[in-house]
Formats: structure tokens, sequence, C-alpha cells
């Protein structure tokens, strides 16, 4: 899937948030007229930075480009991909049973001995940031970024079970390995109880992990949105370990998830399951026989996560998310115009921005627009907003730390068959988060982004 | 806020869209959109049934110039219907590269039958085959299965063996109409490629397999010996339908070609 892209983005932040004196004092927000202002940490505690460096990580492993499954199953990577690496229907009920055609071909007895359920990517970009503070340019900087091999294992090993575990390898030395998890499909035989254990990800609209652009921006913008101040890691960009409930009918038209978690990252010295939170989406995609319109896909979603405050972390403070999304296909199934419209709100507790008076809360939004005028080619958009509502410390502007992002890119495949896909893909992304800079400064960065990625 | 009001106004406009009819025929310039996506990489670019992964696909992919479909509802050598092709669409071809595309939308399998409704002149010049007639299913009974165990014997253990597939004119070794090797079902496994049903097992053996040796029943039975042979099948294997009573009476009939099956009374339904 993307990990060009995310790679490029993630090249972005990741490197801007490693390369030291300049970003520690853009995470200050105190710098010197002129400095840089790394954008996604600019005003932030060191903590925040360093949130915001293993989200990046962390995003960068949820990118799921699998020519394993090609290989497995002799099938296109455009049988799954409206185009790589977001899903389509048919994608989105194959990975909704679990990574499994339920054609008596998913048990790896049934397959050729040689096969194993692995594959491999890497990837490899340019990319040009100019970074404005208050109108005016305070860095630009460009170059090759630091790529990565990605060495995943992903699949069914028989009918009943499925797994994910995928190690990234990066240029740069740093080592991660996803978390994963174990699937059990059709629990009771049914297709509406299927059990993963472990880190999964959450069903969001436009999943995160399946986005075109792999640059630094993304939906970080807004899926792992914190408010300003928070002491919270919770968001729902990333995978929290636990328990995820989900089901679906045939063909995946009715679908829902839970997720019951454990708060990734909340410090658990003094209970065994000490943040919980649940996560749940129920969506329903409707077909239609004639006109332009050709399917709609509707869904909702919430989330209500813990994090422990006070000495001891047993105070448990709670932060929900509610949203609603609506996807419409038009003019063809295959080659579509999609449309995707969603919208979120948050509220935190105030006890989780040291120094509140209220209750903080936010509104967001996102509409993302993608054209496939021929395989295998994509034209992309999208818009982002974050508003906050409510502050948290009460005299802080209103329109502190809102957020807009602009996106547009096209992704082409120079291959795309049954054992190796290359892609190459350009994109300009424009995000500013507000009055973040010294001065009450908006921070804009520019970013030109083109990279190439292989996946085998 | 307005963003909750903005999608409820989109979602209940859209479904209001929904409301028209199916339509009856495919368009076949888009069914080509949909046969490049989901089709191309078996069946190749020029539906000849040599896309990259036939030579790893074993049965073949079908050659679509050549209009010869295995499964169908219609009599041996007739064209399939729509049904029929939307059927193996949804559903595929159980334990073979064909995989059910019951997600696709039912405009999409209707745009791409009309494309390969193009890709033969067999759809031009003589057009699907009337379905075959099915009388109502009789209830099996130990009765009805040991008579079909019998017409079993008689008719397909020379290729089906004792179910299994190991008769003698597999061990001999047997190939399609196209040259390749090719294997009887294994009828224990409760699931054919195509077959679920007792239902499914009756159209089989009265229609046959296009393209393979397994015929058409023809007047050597009649449609109340071919349901026999179906509940027999049914009861060799967990297929659908098949109950445990009927499965242990047909576990304890003597194999074919043992001789005479055990009395029907002798096992209790």
């Amino acid at each position: 899937m993307s990990a060009a892209r995310r790679s490029a983005a993630a090249a972005a932040l990741v490197a801007a948030a490693l390369t030291g004196p300049a970003l520690a004092k853009a995470d200050t927000g105190r710098g010197p007229v002129g400095h840089a202002y790394v954008l996604p940490t600019a005003g932030r505690e060191t903590a925040e930075r360093q949130r915001m460096y293993d989200a990046l990580r962390r995003y960068l492993e949820e990118r799921r480009e699998i020519p394993a499954f090609a290989r497995k199953y002799g099938m296109k990577c455009t049988a799954c991909h409206l185009a790589v690496p977001v899903l389509n229907q048919f994608g989105q009920a194959f990975k909704d049973n679990g990574y499994r055609m339920k054609n008596g071909t998913d048990d790896l007895r049934a397959n050729e001995p040689a096969y194993w359920p692995l594959f491999a990517w890497l990837w490899k970009d340019y990319e040009v940031d100019v970074q404005r503070v208050g109108g005016r340019t305070v860095q630009t900087q460009g170059g090759i970024s630091n790529g990565a091999v990605v060495l995943g294992a992903l699949g069914s090993v028989g009918d009943k079970v499925s797994f994910r575990l995928v190690p990234i390898i990066y240029e740069d030395g740093n080592t991660n390995v996803d978390h994963g998890w174990i699937r059990y499909n059709q629990a009771f035989g049914s297709d509406w109880v299927n059990i993963k254990v472990g880190a999964a990800d959450f069903d969001l609209p436009l999943s995160p992990g399946r986005e075109y652009n792999m640059g630094a921006s993304r939906f970080a913008t807004l899926y792992a949105y914190a408010v300003p101040g928070s002491i919270s890691r919770f968001n729902v960009l990333f995978g929290q370990p636990g328990l995820e409930i989900m089901g679906h009918d045939l063909g995946s038209r009715n679908r829902y998830s839970v997720n019951l978690f454990n708060t990734a990252g909340a410090p658990s010295a003094h209970c065994v399951l000490c943040s919980p939170g649940i996560f749940g989406r129920v969506t329903h995609r409707q077909e239609f026989a004639n006109g332009f319109l050709r399917a709609v896909k509707a869904g909702v979603f919430g989330a209500y996560a813990t994090w422990p405050v006070g000495p001891d972390t047993s105070d448990l403070k709670g932060q929900q998310r509610l949203g609603g999304d609506v996807e419409l296909w038009l003019g063809s199934d295959v080659l579509p115009f999609r449309a995707t419209l969603m919208g979120i709100t948050g509220r935190d507790d105030r006890a989780l921005v040291p120094g509140a008076t209220q209750n903080p809360k936010f509104n967001a939004g996102m509409l993302q627009l993608e054209y496939v005028p021929r395989l295998p080619l994509v034209f992309y958009g999208r818009l982002q907003q974050i508003r906050n509502q409510r502050q948290a410390i009460a005299g802080t502007p209103g329109d502190f730390g809102d957020q807009d992002f602009q996106l547009v890119g096209v992704r082409f495949a120079l291959d795309l068959n049954s054992r190796f896909a290359s892609l190459l893909e350009l994109t300009y992304w424009r995000w500013t988060i507000k009055h973040v800079a010294p001065g009450g400064a908006n921070v804009t960065n520019h970013t030109v982004w083109l990279g190439t990625h292989l996946d085998f | 806020m307005a963003t909750a009001v903005v999608v409820s106004a989109l979602m209940v406009g859209a479904l209001a869209l929904g409301a028209a009819p199916l339509p009856a025929q495919g368009d076949a310039g888009r069914g080509r959109q949909v046969y490049e996506r989901y089709c191309v990489q078996c069946h190749g670019e020029r539906t000849d049934g040599a896309g990259e992964v036939a030579r790893w696909s074993q049965p073949k992919p079908r050659d679509f110039r050549q209009g010869i479909y295995k499964f169908s509802s219609t009599p041996y050598g007739y064209l399939p219907t729509t049904a029929d092709l939307d059927r193996v669409i949804q559903n595929g071809l159980y334990g073979t590269r064909m995989p059910p595309f019951a997600a696709l939308s039912t405009r999409e399998r209707r745009d791409v039958i009309a494309f390969l409704q193009t890709r033969s002149p067999r759809w031009r010049i003589e057009g699907s085959g009337t379905p075959i007639a099915i009388p109502a299913e009789p209830a099996p009974t130990r009765e009805s299965l040991t008579q079909g165990r019998a017409l079993f014997e008689t008719n397909c253990s020379k290729c089906h063996g004792d179910g299994t597939g190991n008769g003698p004119s597999a061990v001999k070794g047997m190939v399609d109409d196209w040259g390749a090797a090719i294997t009887p079902a294994n009828l224990l496994l409760g699931r054919g490629k195509w077959s679920r049903t007792a239902r499914d097992i009756y159209i089989r053996a009265m229609a046959g397999i296009n393209g393979t040796p397994m015929p058409e029943s023809g007047d050597a039975l009649t449609p109340e010996q071919v349901w026999q042979v179906a509940h027999y099948v049914q009861a060799l294997g967990g297929w659908s339908g098949s109950t445990p009573q009927l499965r242990q009476f047909a576990a304890q009939l003597p194999p074919p070609g043992a001789g005479q099956p055990a009395p029907a009374d002798t096992v209790k339904q």
C-alpha cells in the first residue's frame, strides 16, 4: 500500500522530529525569528513531540499493500484495491473475511508448499518542504529521504485463523515491530462473529492505513488530533491493544466492529486493565440499479477511552469521539469518482489538560475526492479541518491550535501484477496550524512529494 | 452539527435515488472494465483463458471465446443462462482459483456477464439454453438411499469409485476437452466446485459438466432415480441438507462392488 507515501510524509515529520536543535527550539515555541518551526510539534511539549514521532513511526507500519495476497490467490492488485492501497468493496469483503477468499484455497495446506504468507516492501522519495510562519518563509528543505524495508507476514493460515505481524527496518537504523494480531474467523460458524486479539486498527472511514499519500500530513491531522495541552496519548489513528469483535454479511454490505482495549501507552502501575476504552462502528452500503449514483456507504462511529491522571495514576479520565461518514460512488463501480465526507466531534475531560478550567471540545471534518479514470491511475484530493470549539484553558484564543489541511495528488502504477507492484506518486499538500508560533502566528507547511515504492 | 446535517441530507438523498429497478441487460462496455479489474489476471486480456497466472491454475481458467461453460443448469452442450453465470461469479468455484465475487454489485455482475456474452459467437447464434426441468425433491429415505447407492455403483463408480474419485477410469487417467488432466470429484468432501445441495447434485447428474468426461444422464436414469443418486451422494458427506442419520445409514451400506446393501430397516432413521 502506500508505503512510499507514508515514507515521504513520515520522512518529513520523522526527519523533522529527529533532526535535533531546530526541532527542540520549535518544540518550545520560543525559537528566534527565522528559525525553523516544525509544524507538527510547534508549540507543544517535548513529550508531545515524542508522541508525534512515535505516531509517525507507527503510522508507517499501517500500510497494507500486500502482494502476498495477489501471489496467493493469483489476482491482480486492482481486484481488491480501488487504487492501491484504497480498498474497493471486493477488497473490503476480503479483509472482513480475515484476508480469506473463503473458497477452499485459504488454508496454507491448499497452497503450493513454496508459498509463504510473506511480503516485502520498500520505498524511496524526494520531498521539498517550505515552512512559513506568520506569512514569512522560515525554512526550506528537501532531499531524498530515508527509506525502509518492510518484511511482513499477514494472511490466513487456515480457514479459522488469520494473522498479522509486520516488522519494519528503517535506513536510519530504527526498527519497529507491528503489534500484530491473531484473528479467529467465523466464531460459532457465523460471519457475524470474528474475534481478533492484539493491536487492531479501528474501522475508520477512509482507513488511515490505506492512505494514498505517504506524506507526513495525511490523516494524522485529524485522527491523531489531541486538544492543546492534553497529556493523553489516545487517538483513533493507531491500533489499540485489546480485543476486536466484528461481523458482516455476505459481500460486507452491512458491517459492525467493536474494539475493547487498554489505551496504548497509558501508565499501568496499579492495575491490569488500567485505561479501558471502547470503539465501535457500523456501516451500511447501498447499491443502486440505475443512475449516476452507483453506491452509498454510510457509517457512524464512536470511541470512549480513559487515561489515568493523579499521583498514582489511578484516577481515570475520559475522552469521547463521535463521528459519521458517507461515501458516494459515482459514475462507475469500477472506475468511479468517489467522494467521502466525514465529521467527528471530540470532548476530553479537563483533568487531562494541566491547568484546564473547562472540558475542551473540538469538531473536525474531512472531504476526500478520488477519481480513477483508468487503471492504474488515480487522482485524489482531501480537505481536513479541525476547529476547537472550547479551549481547555479559559482565555486561550478560541482558534488556537485549529488546523487546515489540503492535499492533491496523483498516483500511477508502473507495474501491477500478481507478483509485484511498482508505483509513482506526486503529491502536494498544505498544512496550517493556527497561532502556535511565538507571537501567535500561524505555521504553515507546504510540501511537494515525489515518491516511488515497490511491493513484492 | 452542520456536518451531521450535511451528512444526513446526503444519505437520505442518496437512498432516495436508489429505488429504481434493476436493468435486465448489462452494459458490455462497462463489463469490460469490470473484467479488466477482476478477471484479466486469470482469463487473460483476450479472454482466452491465458492470463498471467493461468499457467499455475488447475483447472485452467475458461477461454470465453469458445463459449463452453462447465457449470450450467441447461442440458449438456447448451450455453448457460445469465443466472448460471451470475451464480458462478457470486459463489466462485470452490477449491479453484475462481473466487466468490459476492461483493460485486448486481450491476457489475450483469455488466461483466454482458461482456462475456460478446466473446463467443455462440451467444449470438444459439443463445442461452433452457434450464432442465427439476421435479419436486422427494424426501430422502433409507430406501431411496439404498436404491441410489445401487444406481451410483452402476452409473458413477467407474469414475467416482467409492465416492472419493478413485474409480478405475480415474486411476487410468482422464483429460478434459482441452487436454488437461482432470480428476473426478471427491464426493465425500460434502461440497463440489459448484454444487452444495442435493438439488445441485441433481442438476449436475442430469446435465453433466461441459467439456469434461462427466456426462449428462440422458435417458439412462429417470428423474426419480437421479434424485435417489443425488440423495445417496448427499449422504456420503456433509453436504448441505444431509442429516447425521442419513450419513450414518449411508456409511453402513456396503461400498460399491461389495455386494448387496444392508437391509434398509436395520438402521434407525
